[in-house]
């Protein structure tokens, strides 16, 4: 499925059992201009895909998946490092997805992604699914190093929650999930056709390079839809409450991507993206791109992308949908569970295994060149409470000014609540 | 006049960009010649955010002081502030190594040398790093040389910013082709400028109080102890203002330099002043009390964070003065609130008398301080220049009669 050289190549990897669900999930027919490839170390969780695969390292692991052991996926992708570095030659994009976590994808990702940068990528993405809060805080510890990695090496890393798409979505697991990999999927799609100019309003990647310039900056990913009259307005509304965006006030830059019906009309985008931009004080920063569907509904997806302030790591709290997820995963067989249940299926699969001891943090990711050893995780920023912009005024652009727990930007009389009468 | 040079002092502040052109005459005083401002953009809280308009305007600044001066400028001497700005104290210390236990200059210079030479983490680069004063066997002293000891220790004040924004504003000068020939913090030189040396020895805070930051410098025994940055400064007192009583920003600063004060009086609970001063529509009135009662609160938070910063010196009883200066210490009433915090007189900066009328604005004083350090640096560059002539023709001297 070589792209012709008029168009820029775009290369997608789905590393790992979580990914290859994902992908799992998308009609082949749509992604004919991109290059895909999954990458795992279990023969299950990659033999009935309709993509090309790779399984890595057969002679260490022999094909059975790593268990979450992280050492048994480094010599993995180490044995197999030829196959990697062929695939991302010549990519002048590469999209990674991945759920962190497990062995697999937590130490394959962060080496693709290198290996992409040495091997002359223009733009990377990391789409990271990671782990659910109650898969322990090791596997949690080892998707935000893995995460932290990506981060560094790619344009653009997206910190996707499991839990956020399926707090929203219908309880029962099976079709949370798969509406879940749907939504990465799509997501994944816009992007690549958005690139590879087979939609109707295109980017290019120095587009999206822009829409991510700072890398300091949080990457966030949104996604609404909706079908019916009304579509694209409640396909906004259901953007803008989703649960990556409830918390955010303000983005430094966004790239809208729309996916509509063919009778799709054109004069509802210009009050959309406005409603969009208004709603987060972009001031023109924002990009967009249109791709028809091939559904037949009167389906819209509008998917967000854009790059925001870092915030304090919302703690996610376990709800009802989880519970059904562990209870149907603990009756099967995990290899049952990975073929039939989709991302958090196989990392439970993996939970379940898990019993290796623990390692030194540094250590993970310390392939390839030595110089190229990432730093130790540095603990997150002090955290402070969320203020609403509008408390700093002129300072709202700059980094808070924090003493003493306190952000002394903010008018000294509204932190000693004084009251003022004008 | 025998000799001559031209040295340039250049102060990034966030409200304007000021350029001091000065030449040392007959290698010991300063004749200032020449001077460029610039209103700044693109620096906030003393950072610059925007370093293509920070460029601009010191380059409007280098470009006004070259031709009052029709001079070309060669390098300058850079103030640093900011809210990246931090220090910390470094003890190192030497044997005397002497038989007879006398304290030489090597010795000085070896725990000079030790207490120097700490490694910064990854990210941060020196600004200064000054010699506070030292300790024999524990007992502290100015001036060691010479006498008897068995330990010398050296106290440092170590100045380091976040590497990234000293190279910027570096940058922004070396992009003129100009050099950046010493770096120093803002703070201790306008402190310099604005205190008298007895006020020095007996022990002063300076507070420069500027648009986007307040430097602070705490001055002992002739010796500055230590200094340090509070991001807060007239443009938080303006925000506050726009905030509180939901005023434009441009009001709010004309409002705060005319009807400004420190403290609210209890006269003012009654009394009210047009927000704009036209009298048209849209114009309002606005309780002086409350506008008042805004400053006062960010006010004392400010002097109460210098205070914490300074911590055991207030509690000793150590610091027996303190000077404001800088744009934002033209408030009214400043100086007395200052005082009810750190329990200490305090005044508005005094400028030495040689320095010429026009120039005697608290504004000014970090650029001229800069200016003298800049002059007594290389002053002592040339001192120690010509010692080393001297002294290797006195010890060949020595040699020769002694033995």
């Amino acid at each position: 499925m070589e792209s012709p050289k008029t168009t820029p190549s775009i290369k997608i990897a789905a590393v790992g059992g979580a990914a290859a669900n994902v992908l799992a999930n998308l009609p082949p027919s749509e992604i004919s201009n991109a290059e895909i490839c999954a990458f795992d170390t279990d023969r299950v969780s990659i033999s009935m895909l309709p993509f090309p695969c790779k399984l890595l390292g057969e002679d260490d692991v022999g094909g059975i998946g790593t268990g979450g052991d992280t050492e048994l996926g480094k010599n993995a992708a180490l044995a197999d490092i030829q196959l990697l570095s062929d695939f991302t030659k010549g990519a002048d994009a590469l999209i990674i997805i991945c759920g962190l976590g497990g062995g697999t994808a937590s130490m394959v990702a962060p080496m693709l992604s290198k290996l992409a940068r040495e091997n002359g990528a223009k733009f990377s993405m990391a789409f990271c699914i990671m782990p659910l809060e109650m898969e322990g805080p090791q596997r949690m510890e080892l998707a935000n190093s893995a995460f932290k990695y990506l981060r560094k090496k790619c344009d653009a890393a997206l910190r996707i929650e499991n839990s956020t798409f399926s707090k929203t979505s219908l309880s029962e697991a099976e079709s949370a999930f798969s509406d879940a990999n749907k939504r990465i999927g799509s997501a994944v799609l816009s992007i690549s056709s958005a690139i590879t100019r087979s939609g109707l309003v295109n980017a290019d990647i120095a587009t999206l390079k822009r829409v991510f310039y700072d890398v300091k900056k949080r990457a966030i990913l949104a996604i609404g839809e909706a079908e019916g009259n009304d579509a694209t307005k409640t396909a906004i509304e259901n953007l803008i409450s989703s649960d990556s965006l409830k918390s955010c006030k303000r983005l430094d830059s966004a790239f809208v991507a729309f996916s509509c019906p063919h009778n799709f009309d054109m004069t509802l985008m210009q009050p959309a993206l406005e409603a969009i931009g208004k709603r987060y004080d972009l001031q023109g920063k924002i990009k967009f791109s249109l791709r028809t569907n091939e559904s037949q509904d009167s389906r819209i997806e509008i998917t967000l992308l854009g790059t925001c302030e870092e915030l304090p790591e919302e703690s996610v709290s376990n709800n009802l949908s989880f519970k059904t997820v562990s209870e149907s995963n603990s009756a099967k067989s995990p290899i049952e569970v990975s073929n039939e249940v989709s991302t958090a299926a196989n990392q439970t699969n993996d939970t379940s295994a898990e019993s290796h001891k623990k390692k030194a943090p540094r250590r993970f990711f310390s392939f390839g060149r030595v110089l190229d050893e990432p730093k130790a995780v540095q603990p997150s920023q002090g955290e402070f409470t969320f203020v609403e912009a509008s408390a700093r005024g002129f300072f709202s652009d700059t980094p808070a000014n924090i003493r003493n727990g306190e952000d002394i930007d903010i008018p000294s009389f509204i932190r000693k609540k004084l009251k003022i009468t004008p | 006049m025998s000799d001559s040079q031209t040295i340039a002092s250049l102060d990034i502040g966030t409200y304007k960009m000021q350029v001091l052109v000065g030449e040392i005459v007959d290698n010991n005083s300063l004749h200032i010649i020449g001077m460029g401002r610039a209103r700044s953009e693109g620096v906030k809280k003393g950072d610059i955010i925007d370093i293509r308009k920070a460029a601009l305007r010191a380059q409007e600044a280098i470009v006004n002081a070259e031709k009052s001066n029709s001079a070309s400028l060669k390098s300058v001497c850079l103030g640093i502030s900011g809210t990246h700005v931090m220090g910390f104290r470094n003890l190192g210390s030497a044997n005397v190594s002497g038989a007879d236990g006398l304290v030489r200059k090597a010795d000085v210079e070896r725990a000079c040398e030790d207490a120097r030479s700490k490694n910064l983490p990854e990210g941060r680069t020196y600004i200064c790093r000054i010699c506070c004063g030292f300790y024999l066997d524990g007992q502290f002293t100015v001036s060691p040389l010479g006498k008897k000891a068995n330990r010398i220790d050296a106290e440092f004040w170590m100045m380091h910013g976040d590497s990234e924004k000293i190279y910027d504003a570096m940058h922004l000068v070396e992009s003129f082709g100009l050099e950046v020939d010493h770096l120093m913090f803002s703070g201790i030189c306008s402190a310099k400028t604005v205190t008298t040396p007895v006020q020095r020895d007996d022990g002063v805070v300076c507070i420069d109080i500027g648009c986007g930051t307040s430097d602070y410098a705490f001055y002992k025994h002739g010796k500055p102890i230590q200094a340090g940055v509070v991001p807060v400064g007239g443009d938080h007192l303006t925000n506050d203002i726009s905030l509180g009583l939901k005023l434009s920003p441009k009001n709010s600063e004309s409002l705060k330099i005319r009807f400004g004060a420190a403290a609210p009086d209890e006269s003012d609970r009654n009394k009210s002043v047009w927000a704009v001063g036209d009298k048209q529509i849209g114009d309002r009135k606005i309780s002086l009390y409350s506008m008042r009662k805004i400053m006062n609160a960010r006010l004392a938070e400010l002097f109460e964070l210098i205070r914490q910063d300074l911590g055991e010196y207030v509690e000793d009883g150590a610091i027996r003065s303190l000077v404001l200066t800088g744009g934002t210490s033209r408030i009214a009433g400043i100086c007395e609130l200052a005082q009810e915090i750190f329990g200490v007189p305090c005044s508005n900066g005094r400028f030495n008398a040689a320095i010429k009328e026009e120039l005697r604005e608290p504004e000014f004083a970090t650029s001229i301080g800069l200016l003298e350090h800049a002059l007594s640096d290389s002053l002592l560059e040339l001192r120690n220049r010509r010692k080393g002539i001297f002294e290797e023709t006195a010890d060949i001297f020595r040699k020769i009669f002694n033995r």
